[in-house]
């Protein structure tokens, strides 16, 4: 799918960029790196993507970098929202190679490119010409695993056929929210969310939600690093 | 002018790493003398170049921040390891002080405090940042624990190991003889003694300290 009105950027006029990232010292280094460059010129910074949806209006960038780690809610939903609101904007996201399931769902969602977070500064910039010529950007790495998921005899993930709100409420349980937080997160009733909750472990065919988290780390949907 | 401060930077990510270096470096008295992606390529290169201090993230790929920070503490003793992590508890802040980390800052901070850290460990002394601290001294219990685990009965590790293997309070129960009421009685208790509020968060505790293991394919 190519995406709408190809970006031309004006001689000695750099690429504005929105960085998104929890942390501010990445929030900083990145910036710092980027200073350097008279192709990129940082002109906003936020913590969060609804920070992001807010600030976007007012700096109208080019791009905008979402580096949020792990498969989260915060950024599948964040990246819809975005595309939704700000359909001239391209958003590349930074992320794990190893976290398929959710580049998938965000190249679905609309996001202009998925780049390996451990990329260089070379790479990210091939990225970011590449989506403001209109064009989708997937690694290497990326491109290679969609396409062998697509292949006859590899077996489909058992996340497939799951709705986009059934994803998120996988996400968000998975992390170990209760029933109250996910349907304040998701505006909906506690009694929808444990409705969803249920034909989850149907759907999947796990008889608990411990299953469910097995699962997830399994087919590479989460990581939970081991400490020591 | 103050003495050169030698430094090795450890982050998975290769902007970060480039990023910090030229935020460092902007101040002539620190100079960046390696860069590593890995835990194992942190201990070979500490080892190598001997720095003055290792900037350390703690979510590094293969052996971890934490084992790396044992390993060059181990390896260099006169090398000081400032570590970086991003949530305040994860992992524990005593822990990698006993591993052997000289600073223990988070990933909100700014630079400043990152080059103050760095001063204070190249002088010898330690840095921890104010919101570590805080939970350090709250998370301070008596004797010397080296994991939540530890304050589990016997029996309730029994229950714990069941549920953070996905088993049902039915099942658990019939295995271990206990009305199902009973079970969730353990359950409680054991939620209360871990400081966690439901099954998947006991699973995610449980897998970070190594007691559940559960693999993505590679």
């Amino acid at each position: 799918m190519a995406l709408s009105r190809p970006f031309t950027r004006a001689e000695d006029n750099p690429v504005h960029v929105l960085l998104v990232d929890s942390r501010r010292l990445v929030r900083q280094s990145i910036q710092r790196l980027l200073s350097d460059s008279d192709y990129l010129a940082v002109t906003g910074e936020a913590a969060s993507c609804d920070e992001a949806i807010r600030l976007a209006r007012t700096c109208q960038p080019h791009v905008i970098i979402l580096n949020l780690p792990g498969a989260s809610v915060d950024v599948l939903d964040g990246a819809r929202k975005l595309g939704r609101q700000f359909p001239d904007i391209r958003v590349l996201v930074l992320a794990e190679e190893a976290d398929i399931i959710i580049q998938e769902r965000l190249l679905q969602a609309g996001v202009a490119g998925c780049i390996s977070s451990s990329c260089s500064l070379e790479e990210l910039i091939s990225a970011i010409d590449t989506i403001l010529a209109g064009e989708r950007y997937l690694s290497d790495a990326l491109a290679q695993k969609l396409a062998e998921r697509r292949l006859p005899g590899e077996s489909d993930s058992p996340f497939d056929s799951l709705t986009h709100r059934e994803m998120q409420i996988l996400l968000l349980v998975v992390e170990g929210k209760n029933t109250r937080s996910i349907a304040r997160a998701l505006c909906l009733t506690q009694k929808t969310i444990n409705g969803y909750r249920h034909r989850l472990l149907e759907k999947l065919g796990v008889e608990t939600e411990v299953a469910l988290t097995h699962l997830a780390i399994r087919e590479g949907l989460i990581r939970i690093p081991q400490i020591g | 002018m103050e003495s050169e401060i030698r430094i090795l930077l450890v982050d998975h990510q290769s902007l970060v790493r480039s990023g910090i270096q030229r935020l460092l470096e902007d101040d002539p008295q620190f100079n960046v003398v390696g860069e590593a992606s890995t835990g194992e390529e942190a201990v070979e290169l500490a080892r190598r170049v001997k720095p003055d201090v290792v900037l350390m993230d703690v979510q590094i790929p293969g052996i971890g921040g934490m084992e790396a920070t044992r390993r060059i503490a181990h390896a260099c003793p006169d090398t000081g390891v400032v570590v970086v992590t991003v949530d305040v508890s994860d992992p524990f802040p005593a822990q990698l002080l006993e591993a052997g980390a000289s600073g223990y800052l988070t990933k909100h901070c700014d630079v400043g405090e990152i080059t103050d850290a760095i001063r204070a460990v190249a002088r010898g002394e330690r840095y921890i940042s104010a919101d570590i601290a805080r939970e350090m001294a709250l998370s301070m219990l008596p004797g010397k624990e080296q994991s939540p685990f530890d304050r589990l009965s016997q029996r309730e590790m029994q229950v714990m190991l069941m549920v953070t293997q996905g088993q049902s309070v039915h099942v658990i129960s019939d295995l271990l003889c206990l009305s199902p009421k009973t079970v969730s009685t353990y359950r409680y208790r054991l939620y209360d003694k871990l400081g966690v509020d439901n099954d998947v968060e006991l699973t995610h505790l449980a897998i970070r300290h190594g007691i559940v293991t559960c693999t993505a394919p590679t």
